[in-house]
């Protein structure tokens, strides 16, 4: 991603490739349907087609009927009109398939495969015919469509579908739905990517000062902060919102995500990385203060720990109070990653420069710790009533 | 070519329009009765409709789809006042109100909400109890009722993968929960549970959409242990606190039998007490309320009101327990709201508010979400007004006197029986489909009831009663000639 405030960014190594106007085609295709239910595909010689027909396109919507499963079996020869490498690409929309060129699966998609999942393959043609076969699983009633796309030497990327076989993806860009602050800080619940990871009870604070943040409720953690624009909620709010995300409008710097504070037995003890059955119920919710920040409070066995994030007026910073009280001992887990490394000043540089974390009160000890393979920055919270503040910047 | 290309575009225009605008003939005879009014909604205010519910003050709560609270002072007038009370949750499919207190479902936990320095808005979003989610966004949650003792009951939707899935625990349950957090799973076989009430007896009914495993709209009584149809949440029935042990696999697949015939076979099975025929009575059932107005909204005092998101109207159901079981008839009632309805609600007026969202599921009614309610004009409809089972026919009652040589005319009345079957499959088709015969009917002295006697009934089959032809003695038609009554049991005659 390439952002404003970056400085002067150069382009190296660019590359042109120059457009003949040549196609590939189709010819001698013949299309064998057949009924099937099953998501892995059956062997076809054992089957009996429903029908069979001569045809000079392939399309999705041979498959007639009103939610219906199908296996479209289509056989014939490519016509190719160069030599070269040829690169597919056979996408299914929640189908499966196998694309055969020159009697070699080239793309193996027999299962059930989304259309935002590439199905590429580069494939060394000579000029001429080659035998040609493509399957189309139909197992899914209710959804239909495939295509497939080819470039070569010379040769733009077109389609060798018919436009039938797949319905264009209508562009949401002109009718994303924000969600911005006013005066106040904004909260919106939703479910979040966490790397690749669908996080589903999580919480964006978007703030007036444009410094904005993610917060998992479910582990009890920071997830994400991000400045500028606050949250993208088309996903969420547009028909029936499948994904039901929240995208940061900005580019995010992602923390650990596992859950942030733990009543570790020792100073040993693996910090736990998922939530269990009853570590979900430690959320008690959040309270908002008179400008909109969340103050999340949790429950943790005996203790009580509130904690807030604030945004800094003029930097990428978060400044966090953690209030703790009651009985007991409790750990707070506040970075963890490849390398974490003390600085002269007091302050902790986490990850080459990702982010750093400045205490204002250095009397809390703070332990880096290695475990599993990586760092952890930890602070061991004292029984009764406790106050930790420290700073996030990046 | 030109010409008839116009003339395409011609009708097609005027075709939608006629469409977008007219009244269904059977909505203007029904506006007879019953008046359909706006809650005016300001343009800023996407107002999809998740949930309402009256504060102490006679304002009303609504909860949305996008996470908002909405409290509407003066939502009785033309120019009621909007005011956002609590914002960013997570798709708040239920509303409740209580001692101060909003209490909502999101889609993953059950909040509430407080206003602590009392000025209007929320500054408190307590979370009850949280349960776990698959991150698929079938994954509906609804809620919460309140028991007499203060508990709170949430019903949870199964996740969406090509057909109904409990991906996590407890989807496809409904679930108890205190105040302070304590829950416990209820019952099971919750397919799509968007719908949910509680009765004077204390006895919760839920409604059902068209489905897998669900042949056709219904509505079950449920219990503690009950295993209401579709097998997915018997997943979770290992758990220590599940309170039946049926497994998923205990379900046969295609067994090519009724639900009610099945239930003969596994005990848990719960057979519906209504089933609203698929298309006819609406294609996806959502919330139901008891006439409670005595009498404020029309001669239906103490039955059941049915809404259907995608059909955008309301039934009407009457039902009666027979040996312990509840059964009965549904009827059409009013159609013609802007939008699909998921909540209703009795305003103080005795009105009905009928909020409404069509987002991501079309609906007759063309607005993406509305807020409407529903005005009894004081004219008392025609209408077939309770029919209840006997052990050898059926009793109806009527709103007024009808003709009593029609009325005891045998072929004024039509009955036909049929059933869906129980199977994993999407929907039924119509099955076992016979005529009955009406042998004889004996209309009362005052001419307001009509028993019937009738060859041919079944149990565990939904009898289709028509009267088409029937009218007062004054002339009048029947508003709604068609009635459904599910017949589960039949009077032990002693």
């Amino acid at each position: 991603m390439i952002q404003g405030d970056h400085g002067a960014v150069a382009l190296k190594n660019l590359k042109y490739k120059l457009y003949e106007n040549n196609k590939l085609s189709f010819s001698n295709m013949k299309m064998k349907e057949f009924k099937n239910e099953d998501v892995m595909l059956p062997n076809l010689d054992s089957l009996v087609p429903i029908r069979e027909i001569v045809t000079d396109s392939i399309s999705a919507t041979m498959a007639v009927g009103d939610k219906v499963t199908r296996i479209l079996d289509y056989q014939g020869k490519l016509v190719v009109p160069v030599t070269g490498d040829y690169i597919f690409d056979f996408r299914l929309n929640k189908a499966g398939g196998l694309l055969i060129i020159d009697n070699d699966t080239v793309v193996n998609r027999d299962g059930n495969f989304i259309v935002d999942s590439l199905g590429v393959s580069k494939v060394t043609l000579s000029k001429g015919v080659v035998p040609f076969r493509l399957i189309y699983n139909k197992h899914n009633p209710w959804v239909i469509g495939f295509s497939l796309s080819v470039e070569g030497p010379g040769i733009e990327k077109q389609p060798l579908h018919a436009a039938s076989s797949i319905e264009k993806k209508k562009s949401v860009g002109s009718r994303k739905i924000m969600v911005e602050p006013t005066e106040l800080a904004v909260t919106q619940r939703s479910f979040l990517m966490h790397g690749n990871e669908k996080r589903t009870h999580c919480i964006s604070v978007g703030t007036p000062q444009k410094i904005n943040y993610a917060y998992d409720i479910a582990s009890g953690c920071l997830l994400e902060v991000w400045s500028g624009d606050f949250l993208d909620a088309t996903q969420m709010w547009h028909s029936r919102g499948i994904r039901q995300l929240g995208e940061p409008a900005g580019f995010v710097v992602s923390f650990h995500g596992n859950p942030e504070f733990s009543m570790l037995k020792s100073a040993d003890s693996k910090w736990p990385k998922n939530v269990s059955e009853e570590a979900l119920q430690y959320s008690e919710g959040y309270e908002l203060d008179k400008v909109g920040i969340p103050i999340f409070i949790r429950k943790i066995e005996s203790k009580i720990i509130k904690d807030k994030i604030v945004p800094s007026s003029d930097e990428r910073k978060l400044i966090r109070t953690v209030l703790a009280s009651e009985e007991g001992e409790i750990w707070h887990k506040v970075a963890s990653g490849e390398a974490i490394e003390k600085l002269p000043d007091g302050s902790y540089i986490v990850n080459d420069e990702s982010y750093f974390v400045d205490f204002s009160d250095d009397s809390l000890s703070p332990i880096i710790r290695e475990s599993d393979g990586e760092e952890e920055l930890l602070v061991k919270i004292p029984a009764g009533e406790q106050k930790i503040e420290y700073s996030i910047i990046w | 070519m030109q010409t008839l290309y116009k003339t395409i575009f011609f009708l097609v225009l005027f075709g939608s329009y006629q469409f977008g605008t007219a009244q269904s003939a059977m909505a203007k005879k029904e506006a007879q009765f019953y008046d359909i009014v706006d809650v005016p909604i300001p343009d800023d205010v996407v107002l999809e409709v998740g949930g309402l519910a009256l504060t102490d003050d006679d304002k009303l709560g609504v909860s949305t789809r996008r996470g908002e609270v909405w409290v509407i002072d003066k939502p009785y007038g033309n120019s009621p006042d909007y005011t956002r009370f609590a914002s960013g949750m997570h798709e708040a499919l239920g509303l409740n109100y209580k001692d101060k207190s909003f209490y909502l479902s999101q889609r993953g936990e059950l909040t509430r909400l407080d206003d602590k320095d009392n000025n209007g808005v929320a500054d408190v979003y307590k979370t009850i109890y949280s349960w776990p989610l698959s991150g698929n966004y079938h994954d509906y949650s609804y809620g919460p009722k309140f028991m007499a003792n203060g508990d709170m009951l949430v019903t949870l939707n199964l996740s969406w993968i090509g057909h109904g899935a409990s991906l996590v625990k407890w989807r496809g349950w409904m679930l108890r929960i205190t105040p302070e957090g304590e829950m416990t799973p209820i019952a099971t076989g919750l397919r799509s549970p968007s719908g949910y009430v509680i009765n004077d007896a204390g006895d919760i009914f839920y409604s059902e959409n068209q489905g897998d495993w669900v042949g056709s709209g219904r509505i079950t009584h449920l219990e503690k242990g009950d295993f209401a149809g579709n097998p997915e949440g018997l997943v979770w029935s290992g758990d220590p606190k599940s309170p039946l042990k049926l497994k998923k696999e205990d379900i046969e697949e295609e067994s090519v039998l009724s639900l009610y015939e099945y239930s003969k076979r596994v005990p848990e099975l719960k057979a519906p007490a209504i089933w609203l025929p698929h298309t006819i009575l609406g294609i996806s059932t959502s919330d139901m309320i008891y006439d409670t107005t005595k009498g404020k909204f029309g001669p239906f005092e103490g039955q059941m009101f049915v809404g259907d998101q995608g059909h955008s109207k309301i039934m009407r159901v009457y039902m009666e327990k027979v040996n312990g079981v509840y059964q009965g008839a549904v009827f059409p009632f009013v159609e013609g709201f802007s939008s699909g309805i998921l909540r209703m609600l009795w305003g103080s007026d005795n009105s009905m508010f009928v909020g409404m969202t069509s987002r991501g599921w079309s609906s007759t009614g063309k607005k993406m979400f509305g807020l409407q309610r529903l005005k009894w004009n004081g004219k008392v409809p025609f209408e077939v007004k309770t029919m209840k089972a006997e052990d050898d026919g059926f009793l109806l009652e009527f709103t007024k006197p009808i003709d009593k040589k029609a009325g005891t005319d045998v072929s004024s009345y039509q009955i036909t029986t049929f059933n869906y079957l129980y199977h994993n499959t999407y929907g039924s088709p119509i099955v076992d489909q016979q005529k009955a015969v009406v042998t004889s009917a004996d209309v009362s002295d005052d001419g307001l009831a009509v028993r019937l006697k009738v060859d041919g009934m079944k149990l565990g089959f939904i009898h289709q009663l028509k009267v088409a032809d029937l009218k007062t003695n004054k002339g009048e038609s029947l508003l709604h000639d068609t009635g459904y009554y599910t017949l589960n049991e039949v009077m032990e005659v002693l």
